[in-house]
């Protein structure tokens, strides 16, 4: 028995091959994508031994929506790669293996393909969610004996200006913003200028995702109306406690 | 996510847009494919798109170019079209599927409301038989109407847009 039979019987006769190229099979099995097309598997005898390609679609399907381009994608990538035994050759992945091993391989190959497709979820418009988890978190940790309060209204009438911790620092407490893009960065000026209107007695502290990655006019604005920038949640991870040490004392 | 009509759907695959970052002129070969992109936007300025276009290397023929939306209210992005080779099977191909069909993955608004990729599932068509058909069905299904700019060998049959009843539903 070749080892196309024997891998036909193992899939139990769910699948077929075609020739795309001579001497490259493309198998085709009941394994998707999530958008409904084929996982794209591709087999070649060299040597006595198979070797189970993508050639190169798993990248390129990636490509639609995530980039390869930074040095912490490429980590991640170059992990789950090697966690699964799959190499790389100018993006096409590949697997060697021996014929009467092809069953196992395949299943291994098929879902690296998968979990290397999922870094699609890594994009940073969809991890941006992340941080005000990770704000959260920061100031859980660091700065919990000023009994932060999230989410609080200093100005009773007005539900359109909320801070997201208020800790209770005397002589002025501290009115802490996140913000993790321009929107919420003009929102937190008007929010510092109408409580100075107001003649509140506070602090006003502002936490950026990254500063550098507001506009000119967003940075200059903030700038003038806050007390107090961390320029990431690295700067504040590092800093708040020192800062806020010396508020108090 | 906000919920979709299907018309809704169909009438941001549809709406005037105009390319605002152009593609590069010649694609660049990466890790395996041929790769360009570019980004439009709808012409009240409200909406905004990126289309990529990647053709494999080893197998020219498997090539795809894609239509993403960018909501400006949520994360994220919504594939509304993608025009398709002949890679390989794919959810809604003839069963038995005696050899690979061009197809496009058009946004379903039951696929979102039922939490799957909008593009889920493809439908087999003969508008095009090449690369360069496709990408020419394409912009002119996507309404890119400055295409010609950057897209000069396309020109021709690009304009005038016509009104064909259900042109994104083959």
């Amino acid at each position: 028995m070749n080892y196309l039979e024997l891998l036909k019987e193992q899939f139990n006769h769910q699948i077929d091959f075609r020739e795309r190229r001579p001497g490259i099979l493309q198998l085709i099995a009941p394994l998707y994508y999530e958008d409904g097309d084929m996982v794209d598997i591709f087999l070649e005898q060299t040597n006595g031994r198979i070797r189970i390609s993508d050639h190169g679609m798993t990248l390129m399907r990636l490509s639609y929506s995530l980039e390869l381009d930074t040095p912490n994608k490429e980590r991640i990538f170059q992990k789950i790669l090697s966690e699964n035994r799959i190499q790389e050759e100018n993006g096409k992945l590949f697997l060697e293996t021996d014929p009467e091993r092809i069953y196992p391989a395949i299943l291994q190959f098929a879902q690296a393909v998968g979990k290397i497709s999922n870094m699609q979820l890594y994009k940073r418009e969809v991890i941006q969610s992340l941080f005000y988890e990770l704000l959260a978190e920061v100031i859980e940790e660091k700065l919990k004996r000023y009994h932060p309060r999230p989410s609080v209204f200093p100005i009773a009438e007005r539900d359109d200006l909320e801070v997201d911790y208020l800790f209770e620092i005397k002589p002025r407490p501290i009115y802490l913003f996140g913000i993790k893009d321009s929107s919420k960065a003009r929102l937190a000026t008007i929010s510092c200028l109408e409580f100075q209107r107001a003649k509140l007695l506070f602090k006003s502290f502002v936490v950026h995702e990254d500063f550098e990655d507001l506009g000119r006019k967003d940075r200059s604005r903030i700038t003038s109306a806050a007390d107090k920038q961390f320029i990431s949640l690295e700067d504040f991870r590092a800093n708040a406690e020192q800062v806020f040490d010396r508020e108090a004392a | 996510m906000k919920e979709y009509t299907q018309q809704e759907l169909d009438d941001l695959i549809s709406c005037e847009k105009d390319i605002c970052d152009p593609p590069k002129k010649d694609m660049r070969k990466e890790r395996g494919s041929r790769r360009n992109n570019m980004r439009l936007r709808g012409r009240d300025g409200s909406l905004e798109f990126s289309v990529f276009m990647r053709i494999n290397e080893d197998f020219p023929e498997d090539f795809s170019i894609g239509l993403e939306y960018h909501p400006q209210e949520e994360r994220g992005s919504i594939c509304l079209l993608r025009c398709n080779g002949p890679h390989g099977d794919f959810l809604g191909s003839p069963i038995p599927s005696s050899h690979f069909h061009y197809h496009i993955h058009k946004a379903k608004s039951q696929n979102l409301a039922s939490g799957l990729r909008a593009e889920r599932g493809g439908e087999v068509t003969d508008t095009y038989a090449s690369y360069d058909q496709a990408l020419h069905h394409f912009l002119r299904v996507i309404h890119a109407v400055n295409a010609e700019e950057y897209f000069p060998g396309l020109q021709a049959p690009l304009l005038p847009f016509p009104e064909k009843e259900g042109e994104t539903q083959s």
